[in-house]
């Protein structure tokens, strides 16, 4: 047997959160470690409601970055095409700044929306072709019960061992083990 | 999740989710009647192709008519959609829930449809490629410098903005269709949309971050478009054109002619769709006292606007001011002072007027004035001599008015097929609002949990269903 074969995932659904909450507190406790936990939610849950670390994102970041990159371009090409084709301008700058400056404005808008949203996607694995690490977000038979407003808590990587306990402090909760 | 959610979660299932799988025969009447509409939309646009922009009523010295009234008319009605949720998502007012996701439907199809009517105006619509920026061999290139290429980079940022703002949020409740639909085209068409959510911790933050970002963004960008689209007209020289106050004074009457679309599309969603649960009358109330002050707010542009050009004694202003206000278009200017302001105030200003009907009732009259005000800006202007040889009048040909008639129902198509594949009220949002209620962190549902299964569960939105 290779070691990924003696891996297993403990699944459980839970209709409370606060039954989730003691099933991760005691799993922890146990040595389970918090990076093996994925709960899944119908909707967003609170950074106190369960006591997993708060996930992290740079959307923001990405964001900004995209500012500025379409910002830049959009620059480039408004203020570019004023160089590359001169109109006659009867003594004014052949770079206008209102045109320049309203195109500039919408190429910023515009590469924010889009890095924005390039990068929510791709922090949750939604991209085609990303990599799912660690078995987290791969689809699961128990998927429909999210869809009805349970939640699925997932520990992934235990032992032989590590499971039956897990399963155990799941109680009647876990509905599937392999 | 509590077990009230549960309930909760069954309200929401059967009432939203759960209508996706009914058959209803007013939609079904509905769908034909716009099916039919877009019909004539598209077999009048096909005959201006095939004989040219000469079928059309615009000639010498009105060039711009129909076409630029309808795609001011449709840029400001898609402003209902993703400034307002894009507002109240920032104001994280509660009682957006239920209506955020139908209002950001009514902005991505009505700009749609306002992007077409450029390219209808155009008369020959294959050298709409003449406006892209890219290297070609007979040195054709954009003018950055004319308003109307300011227009294009506009549009095309709100309209792509705006389809994400709707897309970003929808993925979950994508995801909610696809775990509950059998195998088969639905589930893949689903799974398509879902790209594999599957609704974790990093998913939610991600998401989170990502729709409040958005929201941030939109709203600038939505109000550069009406402000562009105002330059468009401002930026030249002619007279009732040339004014410093048409930027705002557009994206005023933008919010406002979006937001008598929105009123108008919830009510006949909850009428048309039994979601009063959810669209109660809480949610019209609040949107008929934001009715009613966006009517008194455009009243006093409309009252800047017209005092300054009297008091100028600007000869050529006061020419078309005149034609205006007491000559061939004192009609429609009128009417359109009635229904934009004094019927709103009218019924809007008391309680029982910001109900479901009347509200709907009063947006339909906004947006006959509305469109009113964008005839009356572009048509008078241009009709009105300035010159003795340069007098002309506008009629609209039939073609302009079967493509002005067919765009609502190409609209109206566009939404039927919306509200039938997907859920036209969050659901994903409606949960959390619950769960905020729950946890009395919610303004709407805190201290109303339902006593049993079968109770009225309490929504987002709150009030009488």
């Amino acid at each position: 047997m290779t070691a990924a074969a003696e891996r297993h995932l403990v699944e459980a659904v839970f209709d409370r959160v606060e039954d989730v909450r003691a099933v991760v507190e005691a799993a922890l406790k146990s040595g389970v470690a918090a990076s093996q936990l994925e709960v899944r939610s119908p909707a967003p849950l609170e950074e106190d409601e369960l006591p997993l670390p708060k996930p992290k994102s740079r959307v923001l970041l990405f964001a900004l970055a995209g500012a500025v990159l379409g910002g830049l371009t959009a620059f480039g090409l408004a203020a570019g095409t004023a160089l590359a084709y001169p109109l006659p301008t009867g003594g004014m700058s052949i770079v206008a700044g209102p045109p320049v400056g309203v195109v500039t404005y919408e190429g910023t808008a515009l590469g924010l929306i889009l890095m924005t949203v390039l990068r929510v996607l791709w922090e949750g694995g939604l991209l085609p072709g990303r990599a799912v690490r660690s078995g987290r977000g791969r689809p699961s038979d128990l998927d429909h019960h999210v869809a009805d407003g349970r939640l699925l808590l997932r520990i992934h990587g235990l032992t032989e061992s590590g499971a039956e306990e897990v399963r155990q402090l799941c109680g009647p909760h876990a509905v599937a083990l392999d | 999740m509590t077990t009230e959610s549960q309930r909760s979660a069954a309200v929401l299932d059967r009432e939203l989710l759960g209508r996706l799988d009914r058959r209803r025969p007013g939609l079904l009447v509905g769908a034909l009647a716009s099916g039919a509409l877009a019909l004539v939309f598209f077999s009048c646009w096909g005959y201006q192709i095939a004989n040219g922009i000469g079928v059309t009523g615009l000639n010498r010295p009105v060039f711009w008519g129909f076409y630029i009234i309808n795609f001011v008319f449709w840029i400001g009605i898609s402003h209902a959609g993703t400034l307002i949720s894009a507002i109240l998502r920032v104001t994280n007012a509660e009682w957006r829930r239920p209506v955020t996701r139908s209002a950001e439907a009514i902005t991505l199809f009505a700009l749609a449809i306002g992007g077409l009517f450029p390219l209808i105006h155009l008369g020959r619509v294959a050298i709409f490629y003449y406006m892209i920026p890219y290297p070609n061999s007979r040195m054709l290139w954009p003018n950055f410098r004319s308003p109307l290429v300011w227009d294009i980079a506009a549009i095309t940022t709100y309209i792509i903005g705006s389809a994400l703002y709707l897309f970003l949020p929808l993925i979950p409740d994508a995801a909610v269709m696809r775990d509950r639909a059998a195998a088969g085209l639905k589930k893949r068409f689903y799974a398509v949309l879902a790209l594999g959510w599957r609704g974790t911790a990093q998913q939610w933050h991600s998401l989170e971050w990502g729709i409040r970002i958005l929201a941030v963004a939109i709203i600038p960008v939505a109000v550069s478009v009406h402000t562009i689209v105002s330059w468009d007209f401002a930026m030249t020289r002619t007279p009732g054109w040339k004014s410093t106050i048409f930027g705002p004074y557009f994206v005023v009457g933008a919010i406002f002619s979006g937001i008598a679309v929105l009123m108008i599309a919830l009510a006949l969603l909850r009428r048309g769709l039994g979601l009063g649960r959810f669209l109660t009358d809480r949610v019209f109330n609040n949107l008929g006292l934001l009715f009613v002050t966006m009517s008194l707010v455009w009243g006093y542009f409309t009252f800047a606007e017209h005092l300054t050009v009297w008091y100028s004694g600007d000869l050529s202003e006061k020419l078309v001011h005149h034609v205006l206000l007491h000559g061939d278009f004192a009609l429609p200017f009128w009417t359109m002072v009635v229904v934009n302001l004094v019927i709103p105030v009218a019924v809007l200003s008391f309680p029982r007027g910001r109900r479901p009907l009347p509200t709907a009732l009063v947006g339909c009259g906004v947006l006959v004035g509305m469109w009113l005000e964008r005839f009356l800006i572009v048509v008078p202007s241009l009709s009105t001599p300035r010159l003795a040889y340069s007098i002309g009048d506008y009629m609209p040909s039939w073609v302009e008015l079967g493509i002005m008639i067919g765009a609502v129902g190409v609209f109206a198509c566009l939404y039927f097929t919306f509200t039938r594949l997907l859920p036209i009220v969050s659901v994903w949002e409606m949960r959390e609002g619950w769960r905020h209620g729950a946890r009395g962190e919610g303004e709407a549902t805190s201290g109303a949990a339902p006593t049993s299964a079968t109770a009225a569960a309490p929504v987002p939105g709150g009030g009488a269903a």
